[in-house]
């Protein structure tokens, strides 16, 4: 951490607002983040990146969000918005992904040297069959005639219904106002990695929006915004505010 | 619970003794085995002989052409290939149940190797209910009506297994290059439909179970490995099977023509052939072989009359023990290949390639046969998915407006009533 970010971290101790301001302050869009960990993912952290044709299907859903089938090893990365569009419209926020055994029997490593998984898989072709990607999203809004309302759906996304990601615009205009916060900061499932991975998404989505100033333009606008409410709903959890905004910075 | 684990607990006092007791006699007999298979495999003639001539009721088994104790590696497998193989469960009829039926479901793993990778895992249920489909009638006589259920279910089952295998194995395409590759194709245990064998099966059943369906499917096999590389085979793991030591037994009795009826008994009770009276062939070729070799190929010498001599013709399978390779669980299994593809060709040769690809197989899947193993996935009910459809089938007999049906007993099981 350089001279200015240390004096932040010291200021942070006073006020959980004046903390996320100067946090904001820094932030620029340059060097965004790399893409997040999973095995393979359909698009890095970049919107701007031409949108993979892939879609999901839901398999499991509550109000609270839902879990939804991708293409094996093809996960959208972590705090992307997701789109559920049968009938309503859900958004959604990945919190998780997975790729696990189809029928519950473990995979054992067997270490034998394959040098990546697309060789392995074709070697032993029936993985393809046995293994499934799911990822799990956490339900911040939806569509209500033209209004998008910031809170939870009426219902739960219908099964198989197929779900895609969000577009650079489309992210942008959902996170304008920035009530689904309370519900991502709620989420059962890593919910602080989850907000900030969001935010960093929604920011490059702004810019994008915005243009695409040299300078982080709109993104850059939107992430003192969503600092400033982070610190309005985080004014008890100092420690929790601190982790995500240091999450957000370049 | 109702399983008293005290008075259970007291029964196994004696276990560790009798084990170790138990284990010192079964080595020597072991070791007097390995002798005896040594010095009789440099005398195949007289074993031939003695074996044509012995009055027993064991059914020995004798090699095809190789040394008895032959121990024989692998070649290497060839880099394309596609293993099939075919395995079933099933739901037995349940006369408790709201609709008297049986369900047999036939799994399937299709998996090729090589340059152009592909697998199919699939399965297929079939449910046949309604009282005349129940039941193998008898033209002549319906008190030898013969219920679809318990064994002879379990034939049927095996016959579709083995039904399934041959249309799968007609319908593998060549590979995009227009190569047919060797084709394994699988089924967990044997081709032979024993449960057949008993007395009480009339001949219209054994007609419907083998001159209609397994024969057939087995003929449908032989024609496709005359085109092209199908290697048919059985698999059996862990097997207790015993022929070649019964044939020991025979090799080693003290009367010039083996006829048990007069066996000289020692003074103990013992008989002289149980010197080398191994438990199973298993542990005799678990001293005999390395890991990923095999043994001799042996042929049974079918009892005159059974359905093995009056069906099976050139089907008789011929079996080979094999090691399973270093790697995965060590363990000795049974391969039962047809007797015309253990006895066709260059010598040996298809024997040689079965060999090789069963242990490419078996190195996939911790010592078991990878395409068997995923057949069994797919075709597995488990206890779930029983309850699930004994349910759906009650449901379907409660929309059909038809009382349930369900027994007293069954209904009275579902709890316990104050």
């Amino acid at each position: 951490m350089n001279d200015s970010g240390r004096r932040h971290s010291e200021r942070s101790e006073e006020s959980g607002e004046g903390m996320a301001h100067a946090a904001m302050e820094e932030t620029s869009n340059e060097g965004w983040d790399a893409p997040p960990q999973t095995l393979r993912s359909a698009q890095g952290d970049n919107p701007n990146e031409p949108l993979p044709q892939i879609t999901g299907q839901v398999v499991q859903a509550d109000i609270a969000g839902f879990t939804a089938g991708w293409p094996l090893l093809q996960t959208p990365p972590l705090g992307s918005l997701l789109k559920v569009e049968d009938g309503g419209t859900i958004f959604a926020v990945v919190c998780d992904a997975r790729t696990e055994s189809i029928d519950g029997r473990p995979p054992v490593a067997r270490l034998s040297g394959e040098a990546d998984l697309e060789s392995y898989l074709e070697k032993h072709p029936h993985l393809r069959h046995l293994l499934q990607t799911k990822c799990d999203a956490v339900a911040v809004g939806h569509q209500d005639g033209d209004q998008v309302r910031h809170y939870l759906p009426p219902s739960p996304a219908p099964l198989f219904a197929p779900v895609r990601l969000c577009s650079a615009d489309e992210t942008a205009r959902f996170s304008r106002e920035l009530d689904f916060l309370k519900l991502l900061l709620a989420s059962p499932t890593h919910s602080d990695e989850t907000t900030a991975a969001c935010l960093r998404r929604a920011a490059a989505a702004h810019t994008t929006a915005g243009g695409g100033s040299a300078s982080g333009g709109d993104g850059r606008a939107f992430l003192v915004r969503a600092g400033k409410e982070l610190a309005r709903l985080l004014g008890t959890e100092p420690q929790r505010l601190t982790s995500i905004l240091r999450r957000v910075r370049p | 619970m109702t399983l008293d684990f005290q008075q259970l607990a007291a029964q196994l006092d004696d276990l560790g003794p009798q084990l170790r007791s138990q284990g010192e006699e079964a080595g020597q007999r072991l070791a007097r085995a390995l002798a005896e298979m040594r010095a009789w495999a440099r005398r195949p003639d007289d074993l031939r002989r003695r074996l044509a001539e012995a009055q027993t009721s064991w059914r020995p088994a004798e090699p095809l052409s190789e040394p008895l104790d032959a121990a024989i590696d692998a070649p290497p497998p060839p880099g394309d290939y596609a293993a099939l193989a075919t395995d079933g469960s099933h739901i037995d009829v349940d006369r408790h149940s709201a609709l008297p039926c049986y369900l047999i479901n036939v799994g399937w793993a299709r998996i090729r190797y090589g340059r152009s990778p592909d697998a199919e895992l699939s399965s297929r249920p079939e449910l046949t209910y309604g009282d005349r489909r129940l039941v193998l009638g008898d033209p002549t006589d319906a008190s030898r009506d013969a219920p679809l259920r318990g064994n002879l279910l379990a034939a049927l089952r095996s016959m579709r297994e083995v039904e399934r295998l041959a249309e799968l194995a007609a319908a593998a395409d060549a590979d995009p290059a227009g190569v047919c590759l060797p084709l394994l194709a699988l089924v967990d245990g044997t081709f032979l439909l024993w449960g057949l064998a008993r007395e009480e099966i009339t001949a219209p059943v054994k007609r419907y179970l083998l001159d209609e369906g397994m024969i057939p499917a087995l003929d449908r096999l032989q024609a496709l490995a005359q085109e092209r590389p199908v290697l048919p085979a059985g698999y059996v793991s862990r097997p207790d099977r015993s022929e070649v030591v019964h044939s020991l037994r025979v090799a080693v009795c003290p009367l010039p023509r083996v006829d048990c009826r007069a066996c000289p008994r020692r003074d103990d009770g013992s008989r002289p052939c149980d010197d080398v009276g191994v438990a199973t062939d298993r542990q005799l070729f678990g001293a005999l072989l390395a890991p990923g070799q095999r043994s001799a190929v042996f042929l049974r010498q079918p009892t005159p009359g059974s359905i093995e001599a009056q069906y099976y013709g050139d089907h008789r399978p011929a079996a080979f023990y094999l090691r399973t390779p270093p790697g995965g669980a060590d363990e000795i299994a049974c391969v039962e290949a047809p007797l015309w593809l253990a006895r066709d060709g260059p010598p040996q040769a298809d024997v040689a390639a079965l060999h090789a690809l069963l242990l490419d197989q078996c190195r996939r899947n911790m010592g078991y046969p990878l395409a068997l193993m995923e057949a069994h996935e797919q075709a597995v009910i488990t206890g779930p998915e029983r309850q699930a459809f004994g349910r759906l089938m009650e449901a379907e007999v409660a929309a059909e407006g038809l009382a349930a049906g369900t027994s007293a007993k069954a209904l009275s099981k579902r709890g316990r009533w104050l």
